[in-house]
């Protein structure tokens, strides 16, 4: 990867340094990703989660619950007996992770918008590897169209490095805001606005720069050739 | 969330992870992973020492195993953390909890590792007493290694802070004796672990003699004295 992508990804680390999120939102933001905006990556996290709860709890309620009946002297001798108990146990486990689950849903309501905005920070990366991508099939590609290519490249760069700094104001903001729960109201639109452009900015940069970067130079033109349709259109009507 | 990134992190680079318990560098989330690691390395070798017997064993042991460590650890962590408390340390519960954790994952890691040679003894030996004692051999040296761990992660710790570090030093090693005496009794009381493949599945033995008359016995045994 060349160095100017390198330091316009935003990686984990920084990640954990802006946002500063306790487990429970981790998971929440996760299960947000999952089931609201059906990321297959989070679905997995979270269904491995959920096991890894649900392993856990029986680990600590079993030997203690079983240990607990022989010393009451009313564990059952035969093995039909113990599952039985085993069933019941693991039911009421099932019956916990699942009101954890309705805590969780309540959790992810919260983190909406941070949610969102994890998911921005993804898309913002995979557009970075694009990019590399592409620098990687023009190391062995066409040497005359390089040139046409290397101003489009450094715009595109210029505008990532735009994006990279607003999500990470947005990203700041909303830290700050979330410790501040107060100004809900204020916030709602103000995370809105933020959103919007955010939005915005990230589909104009996904469509363009996931091809060619002669695909800019192309939709300006055609823009540029559709608004001048558009006034000869206006201009021939109005005779 | 990557929950063996921390546990690797952990194996890497030890005082840098020491470092970070000191400075409470993101310890909920360690706590948590290591938590999760930890049970699932032990629960694997829980299912692999109960396959010498029948099926429920496999899930008998896979659930005893991890709660044998994990619920020591709940019964001496209080008396642990008031004791340190008393003799004037400045540390949180959180920190002395996930000192104890990763003691606990090095533990699971390496009778993970062990696991490929405990399976091929189980399948070409099939002599019970010895193979309960290879596991207790084994155990004996991944919890020598934890528990130095922890040791060398507690002195770290105290020499922190500038004052009054021997009476300290003191009640940690008393400390690691207590944690011995309730890890070998819980382990007593949750037998078997192994499952004699003569007898059928028992969920818990009779309370009788205890965990080193028992060692002792096996030894005699082996050795053509009994």
């Amino acid at each position: 990867m060349q160095s100017d992508l390198g330091a316009l990804q935003i990686t984990a680390q920084e990640i954990e340094d802006f946002v500063d999120l306790s487990p429970s939102n981790t998971l929440a933001i996760d299960a947000y990703r999952a089931f609201i905006l059906k990321r297959p990556k989070q679905i997995l996290s979270v269904l491995l989660t959920e096991l890894f709860a649900l392993g856990l709890l029986l680990t600590f309620v079993m030997p203690v619950s079983f240990l607990a009946l022989r010393n009451s002297g009313k564990l059952p001798e035969d093995t039909a007996g113990i599952i039985r108990i085993f069933t019941g146990i693991l039911g009421l486990s099932l019956l916990s992770i699942l009101l954890g689950n309705v805590y969780l849903w309540k959790q992810c309501q919260k983190v909406k918008s941070l949610a969102r905005l994890m998911d921005e920070v993804d898309k913002y990366n995979g557009v970075i590897q694009a990019i590399t991508l592409v620098d990687e099939l023009e190391l062995v590609g066409n040497s005359t169209t390089q040139l046409n290519h290397l101003s489009n490249r450094q715009e595109v760069v210029e505008a990532l490095k735009v994006t990279k700094e607003s999500l990470i104001s947005a990203l700041r903001v909303e830290r700050i805001l979330r410790r501040h729960n107060n100004f809900m109201e204020s916030r709602y639109e103000l995370l809105a606005n933020i959103e919007n452009n955010l939005n915005t900015l990230m589909s104009f940069e996904v469509s363009n720069q996931a091809s060619e970067y002669g695909r800019l130079l192309n939709e300006s033109l055609q823009i540029g050739m559709s608004v001048h349709k558009e006034v000869r259109k206006l201009q021939n009507h109005s005779f | 969330m990557n929950h063996f990134a921390v546990i690797m992190s952990l194996l890497r680079d030890r005082p840098n992870f020491l470092e970070e318990i000191y400075k409470k560098v993101r310890l909920e989330k360690k706590i948590i992973s290591l938590l999760i690691c930890s049970s699932l390395f032990f629960a694997i070798y829980g299912a692999i020492i109960g396959s010498s017997s029948t099926g429920l064993q496999i899930v008998s042991s896979a659930i005893k195993l991890p709660a044998l460590y994990l619920l020591t650890l709940i019964i001496c962590l209080p008396a642990l953390y008031f004791f340190e408390v008393l003799l004037g340390a400045n540390r949180s519960f959180g920190q002395y909890l996930a000192l104890l954790l990763a003691s606990m994952s090095m533990i699971s890691v390496m009778l993970f590792g062990f696991a490929p040679i405990t399976l091929f003894f189980r399948l070409s030996v099939n002599d019970y007493q010895f193979f309960k004692l290879l596991n207790v051999g084994i155990f004996a040296l991944t919890g020598l290694i934890g528990v130095s761990f922890f040791y060398r992660g507690m002195l770290f710790l105290n020499n922190q802070d500038y004052s009054k570090t021997k009476g300290r030093t003191d009640i940690v090693q008393a400390w690691l004796v207590l944690y011995g005496f309730v890890g070998s009794q819980m382990g007593w009381t949750l037998r078997p672990f192994f499952g004699d493949a003569e007898q059928p599945f028992q969920l818990f033995r009779k309370l009788e003699s205890n965990f080193y008359l028992h060692i002792w016995q096996i030894i005699a045994e082996a050795l053509g004295l009994g």
